[in-house]
């Protein structure tokens, strides 16, 4: 036992960059890293001399693209097969797998890597971080997501910190987190406010509501697959393109080019949110026929915008959403707050000014204000901040497969957090002695139109008629945002239950054996 | 029965009957047994009772087919918590509405018959014996727990004393009315409610338990902020209502009941109209309840049965059309699970496949082929549960049961022999849920109702005697 109890971290484990706060005299504050950086990329390398994680990583990625592995978030919790995966597939200079559970890996070298493993090496570099700064060690870390993230993107999360032997004591909403950290609570009138969080991979809007302390969420809306990633992929492909037309040579297929070129639209696209335009030098980018080919390029913020115009385009929908499952006007908002590096974006700055009728509120650091919730957080939990509590909600509808692949809502969207539902469901068939309980989210009425969580079954119901047989499924969601699914037979009270997240992810044997591994 | 409700004028009469039941908070109609029946409403046994004051829809099946709806309101509820400490059902008392002539003539034969209706008991009556089929899982034998976090780590002094005060905290809650549980009058004004709400959660949300490492003190916490948090929307979800929706004219006219033609279609959503003044009711005036949600048809007398066809391979593909949802209440839910399951089935107990690939090619096999076995392993077990035998009769039955899955008399024996069983090795809880399987699968079964009536595992109680208890009136 340390004399002194190790404090519990905040980070903020983004797609591009991660960022980690800690309580000091109950006021947070960011941590700098070795480099002196308050944020540190998420990027982690395979080199024959070992693991490079954060800004190390980041400057050998060109001469080792194929084993440097960048937003790696957006693999989490996600099944190979999606859409979202496959989408990103095509242009990535590492290859992805499927994993053994049907889950997206990296494959590096010979082995094939989870992404929460990949993410654990980011914990546990934040831990580091912390660590050295407070000089004591580090076990417990409250770890931001987007608002929108599922429960299996969830679970990999705390999956990832048990990895980095963090114990992770809250799951929290990025923008809620943002929200805290924007202090709106200390001026004492009830407030709503919009918080837009555009980050690397992620996009979501959330509308909550303050008062006397207490952040009730209302509505959130957004896209797991909208942010940074997708601005720099089309840069990308508007260079490589360029390229092409220009000298012939294909840089798709060469992860070292690909490399170079991200780099250089992620520096273009910086630029261009403070200038109108910025150059493009890259020499030596390819081969063609033997010929060195260099690419040289000025790209104007008008190109820009007309590149990315659909991808900004995307923003509004999911904004109006939240506005009408919240039930408020724009005209009510208090404040619009902006979180995430891609809002520093003029478009995008523009586009959200245009949906919420005012200005963003000026004054917050996108990069760090997240980091700076979640250390605030650590102080509601061990009962520092009485006066202040978070009411989160379930991002998606949760329900079961009913008969006529009819989706059977338990949980509807946007309710607040913790929960949990009762619904009584009939057997169909005669003599019907088990039932199998598939779990789906979304919006959809035809189940397969939306995301299945898994399945379980409940075995050994008594014989009897159809629909004589009354079996209650109950749906408790926590207040991490962690579904939990049980099922009883009503008449003989035989019961399964199954946290949800058991059907997909790491097994839960396979994250303490990581975590043990990891400790060597 | 204690509890806020309000005096009852009327004597109770002990009831078993199954009856549907649809209220606000469910979104289907489920089937619950009465405990007993008076003029004025009724106690209908039920673990997850909704809030107090809310209205409900009780559908009685009279003796000659018809069936009497009636409208009523929630009056209090025994949360199961408070079930178990005080052994008794949990459930909810309701009273109903204004009732019309017609309705009150049938309720009053309804209650007269509950007065003069002699109790049977288990008829053994021989059944005709199907073929020997694979051996059918044993149930009843091993409920399994409802899915609680294991109490693995034992808890220090302080959490255990917490972890208490919680649970007592949530057994109230969850007696109360929504804006009982918030503290406020049922009519507040809306800032009145917020501003209850938030002191609530700044007392309950299980982030202010986060520094208990002991993860039963945050669930129970949680679970109190679950309650709270639905009385909130519920109280809200009232208190909008007539602003946002007012009522339709015809609701708070009365009940829309009725012995009613069951082709009912339900296009149009149905509304329980406020309880009107009930013989008691609370002091309080009383908030319109919402309606229901649309596609919630007020059920047909005889539940809807889906064809039974063998299910096409994967569940998908061609279903049986679906069951128009509104129009079925009792609308079989669960898509068919034509899979079979794994001989490492989640139970354990399973042995071969399952569900309708298991199903013998029984109905076709002439009764006289059948094995005379069966038949005296089931006169057998039911000699010995009258002997009181039990672990005997459970073998017997258990075998019978095996060949004759479909055998009611058989089923209810083998459960009351679990079930005296397990009270024998003072395992109440379980015994008390067989004998309310009992119930279910006979809801007059006099044996399982005296068994449920007493919750103590006094000897006396098991021995004869069931009907003269029976007669004891609650």
């Amino acid at each position: 036992m340390a004399t002194r109890r190790a404090p519990t971290i905040g980070i903020d484990l983004g797609t591009t960059n991660s960022c980690v706060a800690v309580l000091e005299q109950g006021a947070p504050v960011v941590i700098h890293n070795q480099e002196g950086a308050r944020t540190t990329p998420s990027m982690v390398a395979f080199t024959d001399g070992g693991v490079l994680v954060g800004a190390t990583a980041k400057r050998q990625a060109v001469m080792n693209a194929a084993r440097t592995v960048f937003g790696a978030k957006r693999l989490l919790g996600r099944r190979f097969d999606s859409p979202e995966v496959q989408r990103l597939r095509a242009g990535l200079p590492y290859p992805i797998v499927r994993g053994p559970t049907g889950d997206a890996w990296i494959r590096i070298g010979e082995r094939a890597l989870s992404p929460q493993e990949i993410s654990a090496l980011v914990l546990e570099k934040m831990r580091q971080i912390a660590e050295d700064y407070l000089g004591c060690p580090v076990k417990e870390a409250i770890v931001t997501v987007p608002a929108y993230f599922d429960d299996a993107q969830r679970q990999a999360t705390k999956d990832a910190g048990r990895i980095a032997g963090l114990e992770v004591r809250r799951i929290l909403n990025e923008p809620t987190a943002a929200a805290l950290a924007y202090g709106v609570h200390k001026s004492g009138h009830p407030q709503k406010l919009a918080v837009v969080d555009l980050g690397g991979g992620t996009f979501d809007v959330s509308i909550l509501q303050v008062e006397d302390g207490v952040f009730e969420v209302l509505a959130i809306a957004g896209d797991t697959a909208l942010g940074g990633d997708d601005v720099d992929r089309r840069l990308v492909g508007a260079f490589a393109a360029a390229i092409k037309h220009e000298s012939g040579a294909d840089t798709a297929a060469d992860p070292m080019a690909l490399q170079r070129l991200k780099e250089a639209a992620e520096k273009a696209k910086h630029e261009l949110s403070e200038t109108l335009v910025s150059a493009v030098n890259l020499p030596f980018v390819a081969q063609r026929d033997g010929q060195p080919v260099h690419f040289q390029h000025e790209i104007r913020r008008r190109e820009l915008e007309t590149l990315t115009g659909d991808l900004v385009a995307q923003l509004e929908p999911s904004c109006q959403r939240a506005l009408e499952d919240a039930r408020i006007e724009p005209r009510e908002l208090d404040h619009v707050i902006l979180v995430g590096g891609m809002t520093r974006m003029p478009a995008v700055q523009q586009r959200i000014e245009a949906i919420f009728g005012r200005p963003p509120s000026k004054g917050v650091n996108p990069d760090e204000i997240v980091a700076v919730g979640a250390a605030t957080q650590s102080a509601i939990l061990e009962g520092a901040l009485r006066e202040v509590v978070l009411l989160d909600v379930t991002p998606h509808a949760l329900g079961i497969r009913a008969e006529g692949d009819r989706m059977s809502v338990i949980i509807p969207r946007n309710c607040t957090v913790p929960t949990r539902e009762h619904k009584i469901f009939a057997t169909t068939q005669d003599d019907q002695t088990l039932v199998t309980i598939e779990m789906f989210q979304g919006d959809e009425v035809d189940v397969r139109k939306n995301r299945s969580l898994g399945e379980f079954t409940l075995g050994g119901l008594p014989r009897a008629g159809a629909g004589e047989i009354h079996v209650e499924v109950a749906f408790t969601v926590d207040v991490d945002g962690i579904l939990h699914v049980s099922a009883q037979e009503m008449a003989t009270g035989r019961a399964a239950s199954i946290k949800v997240s058991a059907c997909s992810g790491l097994p839960p044997s396979e994250v303490a054996r990581l975590a043990a591994a990891r400790k060597h | 029965m204690a509890g806020p409700g309000p005096a009852r004028r009327e004597p109770r009469i002990p009831f078993r009957a199954k009856v549907k039941v649809r209220c606000e908070s469910w979104d289907r109609v489920v089937a619950l047994y009465t405990r007993n029946i008076s003029r004025g409403g009724l106690f209908l046994r039920t673990d997850n009772p909704p809030a107090p004051g809310g209205a409900v829809l009780v559908q009685l099946g009279l003796p000659d087919g018809r069936t009497l709806d009636l409208a009523a309101q929630v009056a209090h509820v025994v949360s199961p918590e408070r079930a178990r400490v005080d052994g008794r059902s949990p459930g909810m008392g309701v009273v109903f509405g204004r009732l019309d002539d017609a309705q009150r003539e049938l309720l009053d034969q309804i209650v007269r018959q509950a007065q003069s209706e002699p109790v049977v008991e288990v008829e053994a009556e021989a059944p005709p014996e199907p073929p020997p089929q694979p051996p059918e899982p044993d149930g009843g034998a091993r409920p399994l727990e409802q899915a609680r976090p294991p109490p693995s780590p034992p808890l220090d002094e302080e959490s255990r004393k917490l972890l208490s005060a919680l649970q007592a905290e949530l057994g109230r809650l969850r007696e109360l009315r929504p804006w009982e549980v918030l503290g406020v009058g049922a009519d507040a004004p809306e800032d009145q409610i917020r501003s209850a709400f938030r002191v609530l959660c700044k007392r309950h949300h299980p982030d202010g338990f986060g520094g208990h490492r002991a993860a039963e003190v945050r669930a129970a916490a949680s679970d109190c902020f679950i309650v709270i948090k639905k009385a909130y929307e519920r109280v809200l979800a009232l208190r909008r209502l007539p602003a946002r929706t007012p009522a339709p004219p015809s609701a708070p006219a009365g009940p829309r009941t009725g012995a009613r033609s069951p082709e009912r279609t339900s296009t149009e959503p149905v509304v329980i109209g406020p309880p009107a003044p009930a013989p008691a009711r609370p002091p309080r005036s009383f908030v319109v309840p919402p309606a229901l949600q649309p596609g919630t048809g007020v059920h047909p007398a005889v539940p809807a049965r889906v064809p039974t066809e063998p299910p096409p391979a994967p569940p998908a593909a061609a279903q049986p059309e679906e069951p128009a949802a509104p129009t079925a209440p009792f609308e079989p839910e669960f898509a068919p699970t034509p899979r079979s399951l794994s001989s490492e089935d989640l139970f354990g107990g399973l042995a071969g496949p399952a569900g309708r690939a298991a199903a013998p090619p029984a109905p076709t096999a002439p009764a006289a082929a059948r094995p005379a076995a069966t038949r005296s392993a089931g006169e057998e077990g039911l000699e010995l549960y009258r002997a009181q035998q039990y672990g005997d009769a459970r073998t017997r039955l258990a075998e019978a049961l095996r060949r004759d899955p479909r055998n009611r008399p058989y089923r209810v024996a083998h459960h009351l022999s679990i079930g005296f069983e397990l009270r024998a090795q003072n395992r109440e809880q379980e015994a008390r849920r067989q004998f309310e399987s009992v119930l279910f699968l006979d809801p007059e079964n006099a044996d399982a109702l005296a068994a449920l009536r007493s919750p103590s595992t006094d000897q006396r109680e098991q021995k004869r005697g069931f009907l003269k208890k029976l007669l004891d009136r609650e």
